[in-house]
């Protein structure tokens, strides 16, 4: 019997049912998504709009006067309820599939912690998680990263990447590592002399990014931090099952133990739109104390540049902050991040912006991801 | 494991449509969607093996004798228990 093909033996099975329902649910949110999102901007032309012009005398110019009026148009509301929907019921599918195996998958995690030979976890039950990630459930996930069912549970993170493939209906890649991979290849563009001989990854979840780094540089050692203990199990086993060698530990990329000047290459993906306004000044922080000199500090992020678009379109692109517990998608991409770089003590003309590749494209908004980051100067001032 | 995942995430529970009612109406409409997603890539997975077996689909559809009433009543009530378990959440 053909059976459908799984990323790496620790990928959560799917049922003959579940992949049925997972792909009613996938193929439900790519329409709604597609032909049924673009209908959202006229109602918000034919409905709501002509009051606000015929009141105010013109059109919306900020973002906040363009949500106000796309908050009260009954097909945008609509829209949302059934995108809500859509998200609520591929959320509790993919965790009931998850935890139905959540025993089997962990044992599995356990025996290849206690045969690993390439890479090592280390856990740290009395890191302080902070509040503004383990209040919410972010992505409107019952219990987020961090629910834990049992002893050595991989739960949230095999939940993740079962949940990231179906969130992005596989935009991003087989491995879910187009994101690692767009990291990878800006720096071999950008910066052909780089090979770095330490790399870190903040934030790394299910290992899904981090990976793409320890095949582009075999040599190099390669860590990865997360503030999840059974996203990081899960991701130290995925990835000895994928025999990669990743140091995996439970640390707040705010302040970590590593040494200051430890690292020649620090990264992240999609991590900024999930730091407090609070938390993102204290990462890149951290970031210029862990980097060597001509060490280089990469931020992948989904390319939301409120600067190309038009009010509308700025408040549709709030609608994860707004409807999906993303509480600091909005402000992040209000933020002046080269400001935040400065003010932690990365210069000017060390700092870099851009778009990477389009055929690498953030499902979210089919853009291309950008890179924020900066690259400190050689010892001898080069 | 020794406890069972959450099933209501933490944070806003905006109402979108006249009554957070509707709001569950809808999900239990996409709920029934769903189900009736996976029921049809069930039904045709065995039609399919059955013909090609060479067994009469249309006649064994016709023959309800295979399946008491108890075990209906019952898969309805799962799948009523399904669309309903929206209710128990808080409004």
């Amino acid at each position: 019997m053909a059976q459908e093909s799984s990323p790496h033996p620790l990928f959560p099975h799917q049922s003959a049912d579940e992949r049925a329902r997972h792909g009613f649910l996938v193929e439900f949110k790519r329409l709604l998504g597609s032909r049924y999102r673009e209908n959202i901007r006229r109602s918000y032309e034919k409905t709501v709009l002509p009051d606000f012009l015929a009141q105010v005398g013109r059109a919306p110019q900020t973002r906040a006067e363009a949500k106000a009026l796309l908050h009260r148009d009954e097909y945008f509301r609509l829209w949302t309820a059934l995108a809500r929907a859509q998200h609520q019921g591929y959320v509790d599918s993919t965790g009931a599939c998850v935890e139905r195996q959540a025993e089997t998958l962990s044992a599995v995690a356990r025996a290849v912690a206690r045969s690993a030979s390439r890479g090592s976890l280390r856990l740290d039950e009395s890191l302080n998680i902070p509040a503004y990630q383990s209040e919410l459930d972010v992505h409107c996930v019952p219990g987020g990263y961090f629910v834990e069912l049992g002893a050595d549970d991989v739960y949230a993170g095999a939940r993740y990447e079962l949940g990231i493939t179906l969130f992005t209906l596989g935009a991003h890649g087989y491995m879910n590592d187009s994101k690692g991979i767009a990291g990878v290849n800006f720096l071999r563009q950008r910066f052909p002399q780089f090979t770095p001989q330490r790399v870190l990854e903040l934030g790394c979840t299910a290992g899904n990014s981090t990976l793409p780094y320890v095949d582009a540089w075999p040599e190099a050692e390669v860590h990865g931090i997360d503030l999840s203990a059974p996203c990081l199990r899960y991701a130290h086993a995925r990835s000895e099952l994928l025999g990669r060698a990743v140091h995996y530990s439970q640390q707040n990329a705010e302040s970590t133990a590593f040494p200051t000047g430890h690292f020649d290459l620090v990264v992240s993906h999609i991590l900024l739109h999930e730091l407090s306004a609070e938390a993102l000044p204290r990462v890149f922080a951290e970031c210029r104390r862990l980097l060597r000199p001509g060490g280089v500090m990469l931020h992948v992020e989904v390319p939301v540049r409120y600067s190309r678009l038009d009010a509308f379109e700025q408040a549709l692109s709030d609608w994860d902050t707004d409807f999906n517990n993303e509480p600091f998608w909005e402000g992040l991409h209000a933020t002046d991040l080269a400001a935040v770089a400065r003010e932690v003590g990365f210069g000017s003309a060390e700092i870099f912006d851009v778009d990477l590749d389009p055929a690498l494209m953030a499902f979210i908004n089919r853009q291309p991801w950008m890179a924020f980051g900066a690259r400190l100067p050689k010892s001898n001032g080069q | 494991m020794s406890k069972v995942r959450p099933r209501v995430a933490r944070g806003p529970q905006p109402q979108l449509l006249s009554s957070s009612y509707e709001d569950k109406l809808l999900r239990m409409v996409m709920t029934l969607a769903t189900e009736l997603a996976v029921t049809r890539e069930r039904t045709d997975a065995l039609e399919t093996a059955c013909r090609k077996a060479g067994i009469d689909v249309d006649a064994v559809l016709d023959d309800t004798s295979h399946v008491t009433h108890a075990t209906r009543a019952e898969r309805h009530r799962e799948l009523a228990g399904r669309l309903l378990q929206i209710l128990e959440e808080p409004s």
